[in-house]
């Protein structure tokens, strides 16, 4: 059995070598050598994989960061104003270029157009239901069964308009969510819908559905991103370590929020708009 | 007088614009703010097609904009800093490391950057470039204009000093941590 030992020269000599190995800098035969070596040493296998992990969590949180759209608009908008610009001459290509690299940041989803300035006060409505019921009052803590949630009375109770809305959240969740609760609650003097939702790692979702106040939209609002999923415009944003998806219908405005990261909480809301969208719409009619 | 060749429009947007990402995502880390970070992401693309008559087909663009990207940041820094440096000197005093404490299992991304960003930016700039972006020693000595061994050097003790970092991030804050517990309020 291996002891770890630090002063260990034989030890020393390859752990000289771990972050060269791990950045696959190394010539053949060393790597042969340290292969071995590792095979045989614990304690050298317990450090070069500690090393292996921290590159893969540094990398995992740095690539979680995206670029901003107002950053490829503006960007756009100086290039065109270079005298040797292209953009000028093949602002659709620039378009398509940048709709590209968007869709590799958001997966899947079709990136439809986006305006200049922000979306935060409209998706604040959101939040705020997320924040008062899910971070604070940690609704989700206490799992609702759906047959509870269906024998629920009273002002609280999701009723005939929203129950049959539950099955048809979980059939677009992933394996990897799970709906805990939804009832109808009051934040900040406004009336919601709401549908808790937990993940892995300790990840809380909220569905939020409002109805609208007079002149409550986002296509008037300066929208930051518009995705389209199935049809659906999604908007979104991140504010107090919460990322927010939103969109509407008629008569109604609905969210995702969550402390996924943006692109986690825009895949949920892209798989939930449509289904939720026909929901509201049947309301509607 | 202009040489290098003739520029084509569809030829930079489809070289350059698909590392837009990658390039605002260093750039954060690097000066720490995204702000900041978005304005000189359009300085790198200002530079690089303003020059892009003479970058030749087929040459590493990914590299070529990076190194465009570590130039202006070292500009960025002259303009507002006295950039602080790290001597060789102060390596002694990193090596006498004992034990190598594992890095946690699991960690939030907050905490492995808020550790990141205290590393000190020659480190910080060598791992960004080594462990986020890939890139080989050799490309990322091109662009720091360093040698090989000073890449090795800072990246080793760059990852030292992260891991230190980690490990006191996930002791104070517990690992996998929940959202913080406040019981004041109701659910209507």
């Amino acid at each position: 059995m291996n002891v770890p030992d630090i002063g260990d020269r034989f030890c020393e000599k390859y752990r000289k070598y771990f972050d060269a190995y791990l950045d696959h800098e190394l010539p053949i035969e060393t790597q042969r050598d340290m292969q071995q070596h590792i095979a045989s040493c614990s304690e050298c296998a317990r450090i070069l994989d500690s090393r292996g992990r921290m590159k893969q969590l540094v990398r995992r949180a740095v690539a979680n960061e995206e670029a901003p759209l107002e950053l490829v608009a503006a960007l756009r908008g100086r290039l065109q104003l270079e005298p040797r610009s292209v953009f000028a001459r093949s602002t659709a290509g620039w378009m398509v270029a940048a709709a590209a690299v968007l869709l590799l940041a958001i997966g899947g989803i079709s990136l439809l157009r986006w305006d200049r300035a922000k979306v935060g006060e409209i998706l604040r409505v959101g939040l705020v239901d997320h924040i008062h019921c899910s971070i604070v009052a940690k609704q989700w803590k206490r799992f609702v069964s759906f047959q509870e949630m269906k024998d629920a009375e009273g002002p609280s109770a999701l009723g005939p308009e929203f129950i049959d809305l539950v099955p048809e959240v979980v059939s677009k969740l992933g394996k990897d969510y799970q709906v805990v609760g939804g009832h109808r609650c009051t934040a900040g003097e406004r009336k919601y819908v709401h549908i808790l939702i937990t993940g892995a790692n300790g990840s809380v979702l909220s569905l939020v559905i409002t109805e609208k106040r007079s002149g409550e939209t986002f296509a008037k609002a300066d929208a930051a991103s518009v995705m389209r999923a199935s049809g659906v415009d999604i908007y979104r944003d991140r504010q107090q370590d919460q990322a927010i998806a939103g969109f509407e219908s008629e008569k109604y405005l609905a969210y995702v929020v969550s402390n996924l990261d943006r692109d986690a909480n825009l895949d949920v809301a892209s798989n939930l708009a449509p289904v939720v969208y026909s929901h509201l719409h049947r309301l509607e009619l | 007088m202009f040489s290098g060749r003739k520029v084509q429009s569809g030829e930079f947007e489809a070289v350059a614009v698909p590392h837009l990402n990658d390039l605002y995502r260093t750039a954060v880390r690097l000066v720490r703010d995204p702000t900041e970070a978005q304005d000189l992401v359009q300085q790198v693309y200002l530079q690089a097609w303003k020059a892009f008559h003479r970058f030749e087909p087929g040459t590493n663009c990914r590299a070529w904009l990076f190194k465009i990207l570590i130039n202006e940041v070292r500009h960025y820094r002259r303009r507002w800093f006295n950039s602080k440096t790290v001597s060789e000197g102060e390596q002694s005093l990193e090596e006498t490391l004992a034990f190598e404490p594992s890095v946690p299992e699991i960690l939030q991304d907050e905490d492995v950057l808020a550790a990141l960003d205290e590393v000190p930016r020659e480190f910080r700039e060598v791992i960004l470039l080594a462990d986020v972006q890939e890139f080989s020693y050799k490309e990322i000595a091109e662009m720091l204009g360093v040698p090989a061994g000073t890449v090795m050097s800072r990246l080793s003790r760059g990852r030292k000093q992260l891991r230190v970092k980690l490990a006191e991030y996930a002791s104070a804050n517990g690992v996998g941590r929940k959202p913080q517990e406040v019981d004041s309020y109701e659910c209507a």
